[in-house]
């Protein structure tokens, strides 16, 4: 009945109001019809606001024309169909003078936490987790980038609380640091079931300590994250410039750490880098062992994928995941995005996933990756990083600071784009496809031979590819 | 009285047109549409897994990044997946990011109660700190709760130049599709169907005189026949060569 009212509303609204509009803050509305009240639920404050202040006069208007009933009030409340409204109605109509009374003033802030993030007080069993079940030991896949990583994570899990306290891994986006902090929350669960194990992102520890402030909750906040058997705080680095939630989390992890309780901590980089937080903090982030997370190698990715695909019933051979991980290197999310998109390709057209069928899913995405890869750009990039100018790399110059950067620059040209080994000479300043052949080789030479050259080519591909 | 003034009265349109939604079946082209048919079965089939079991739902997940230049048809495939989903019974929640300075990161909030979340435009978030949260934190709580998402931005996440780069690698972990622009004559093809839907009739003349005069993106093409929409019912006059050129003053 409210239903079919409502979408005798809309069919109006929808060409009155420009498409964008009736999508963004007409299409969410619910309507549900109490006895003569008509209730209109938005999904949060802004959208009720926004259609308190811009629709609700024709909408209720709207409602009394259409309605073969008398409407005796229309409100307009945050919430859906079905659950309690989370605030009092902020738009009042009365029937038949569609007479808009908005009080957005009255609007409250959604209570504090929400039923699962409520915060317990010390010995409630009623804590929520946050773990993820699918991130286990047994779903990661180890490899030389995250070894000791692992095995770091293994033994806090064997030994929460004194093994190594606090674990702090740290590295890039999408290699595991994640993972491997739900896997020893896992573990610890599993072993011991009423283990009071809580996982959260940094930005929700600060979020919850500002509602606790705001309700004057701050002693049940802090009783209940000093409470916990293992406090696992992802992306610690969104900290920064958060003294408030700094001074909090300081006298949180001392609580636990002298209580004997396991911290684990994941971060984009090493403690001492991390800008705008506390040095007192920073240097007891050190205390336990910090464990760096690498990009997986090619090996190690091709595992990753061969892994994700049997999670997701995928027939992925060994030759279509090399295919797959040679193209994309940067971090283990991109690769799952590559994943699915042959996936659902094959799934749609019932195509066996072969490497002519992978090729040509990801052609499109991998245009969209290379559009920058340029040879200037590598130029640029290689020039920067080694503290010399381009024209230096195209120069006649021969001296080894100069030829190092420009057999790099070269060796990355032929890698990353699809021009010819002429065309490559010819774009660091007219040289010969052999000297760029020369390049390439050295290359690859020096990168077994010095771990310094390693590193920086692995970290041209990362910041040329991602 | 001097009769070349311009009217001081002209007709005011009654706001009567003709619907114009997007949908599916209305995605016109060769060009894109295996990727749009792949996005469309893939929706369905989560939406329809929902109500066998939510387990299933959730273990399918859904996430796809639909990539392109502007005007290719990016705003028109996310509001069409907000009909289908409605078709289908469930609920959608779409936002669009390029009139960012109107609104509020809050506007995200509750936005996992919906079956499909739509955000369209997200490039203008770029380097908003407090928007980037927000939709890392929207995009986690989608995730965990195994609802279906789709963002679109004009270029790959790749190289959006994101100050949160959680955000940037999370984007990247769903399923792009890169909608390709069409060619010209499948432009004036479009058009020429979307003038249908309003009840505007454009001759073939017409739209080629439109196609050599006006810019060629799908954007100042709609942009046209918005103004024609408008223009052709209070001058009530038929769209011939000679009103166009009057009315653009081409």
């Amino acid at each position: 009945m409210s239903e079919n009212l409502w979408s005798k509303c809309l069919a109006y609204l929808e060409d009155e109001v420009p498409a964008q509009q009736y999508n963004m803050w007409l299409r969410p509305l619910q309507v549900e019809k109490k006895g003569e009240e008509v209730v209109l639920y938005a999904p949060n404050k802004f959208v009720l606001e926004f259609v308190s202040e811009k629709f609700m006069q024709r909408i209720s208007e709207l409602i009394n024309e259409v309605s073969e009933d008398v409407i005796a009030g229309i409100h307009l409340r945050i919430g859906s169909v079905g659950s309690k409204s989370q605030t009092p109605p902020v738009s009042n109509v009365t029937a038949p003078r569609a007479q808009v009374r908005s009080e957005p003033s009255v609007i409250k802030e959604r209570t504090g936490f929400n039923a699962s993030r409520k915060v317990e007080v010390e010995g409630s069993l009623n804590h929520q987790s946050f773990l993820n079940p699918n991130f286990t030991f047994q779903t990661f896949v180890e490899g030389k980038s995250n070894q000791l990583a692992r095995a770091a994570s293994v033994q806090v899990a064997d030994n929460p609380g004194s093994a190594y306290n606090p674990l702090f891994l740290y590295g890039g986006v999408g290699l595991g640091k994640t993972h491997l902090m739900h896997a020893i929350g896992n573990e610890i669960v599993k072993r011991k079931p009423n283990a009071k194990v809580v996982y959260l992102h940094s930005e929700r520890f600060v979020a919850d300590m500002v509602k606790a402030l705001q309700l004057n909750a701050i002693n049940e906040f802090k009783r209940f994250y000093r409470s916990v058997d293992a406090l696992l705080i992802d992306d610690i680095q969104f900290f920064a410039k958060k003294e408030r939630s700094q001074e909090e989390f300081f006298h949180t992890f001392n609580a636990l750490l002298e209580g004997g309780q396991q911290v684990i901590l994941t971060c984009d980089r090493y403690p001492k880098e991390i800008d705008d937080m506390e040095e007192r903090l920073k240097s007891r982030f050190g205390w336990g062992l910090t464990v760096m997370v690498e990009p997986p190698e090619l090996e190690t990715r091709v595992a990753i994928l061969m892994k994700k695909a049997e999670q997701q019933n995928v027939k992925l051979n060994s030759e279509a995941a090399f295919f797959i991980a040679q193209k994309i290197r940067s971090n283990v999310r991109e690769l799952e995005g590559a994943l699915k998109l042959v996936a659902a390709n094959a799934h749609f057209t019932g195509e066996k996933i072969t490497p002519l069928f992978i090729r040509e899913c990801l052609k499109d995405l991998l245009a969209l990756h290379e559009k920058q890869v340029s040879i200037d750009n590598i130029q640029r990039t290689v020039a920067e990083y080694y503290k010399i100018k381009v024209a230096d790399l195209l120069s006649k110059r021969r001296n080894r600071s100069i030829t190092r950067p420009r057999q790099m620059a070269m060796s990355l040209s032929k890698e990353l784009t699809n021009h010819s080994l002429p065309e490559i000479g010819d774009a660091f300043g007219g040289r010969d496809h052999t000297t760029v052949l020369h390049a390439c080789k050295k290359i690859v030479e020096l990168q077994g031979l010095d771990q310094g050259i390693r590193e920086d080519y692995q970290n041209f591909l990362r910041t040329l590819t991602t | 009285m001097n009769t070349t003034e311009s009217p001081a009265y002209v007709q005011l349109t009654l706001n009567i047109k003709l619907r114009d939604s997007s949908t599916f079946d209305n995605y016109l082209g060769d060009l894109n549409a295996a990727k749009v048919r792949m996005l469309q079965a893939a929706l369905s089939q989560k939406l329809q897994s929902k109500s066998v079991s939510s387990a299933t739902a959730a273990a399918a997940e859904l996430f796809y990044f639909v990539a392109g230049s502007k005007g290719v048809g990016k705003t028109h495939v996310l509001q069409a997946a907000c009909h289908e989903t409605e078709k289908l019974g469930g609920r959608a929640f779409y936002l669009s990011l390029n009139d960012i300075q109107y609104l509020s990161p809050e506007v995200l909030s509750g936005c996992v109660d919906f079956d499909l979340v739509c955000i369209d435009d997200i490039e203008f978030v770029v380097e908003k700190k407090a928007w980037e949260v927000a939709i890392f934190n929207a995009f986690n709580e989608i995730k965990t709760q195994g609802k279906a998402l789709l963002v679109s931005g004009e270029q790959s996440p790749v190289h959006l130049p994101f100050t949160l780069p959680d955000l940037k690698s999370r984007l990247c972990s769903g399923v792009t599709i890169a909608l390709s622009e069409a060619p010209d004559d499948l432009k004036s093809e479009i058009i020429r169907t979307r003038g249908k839907l309003r009840g505007i009739e454009l001759s073939e003349d017409v739209m080629t005189y439109i196609m050599k005069r006006s810019g060629r993106g799908m954007a100042d093409l709609v942009n046209i026949l918005q103004k024609l929409d408008d223009v052709s019912l209070s001058a009530k006059r038929r769209l011939t060569v000679p009103f166009i050129k009057d009315t653009f003053g081409w």
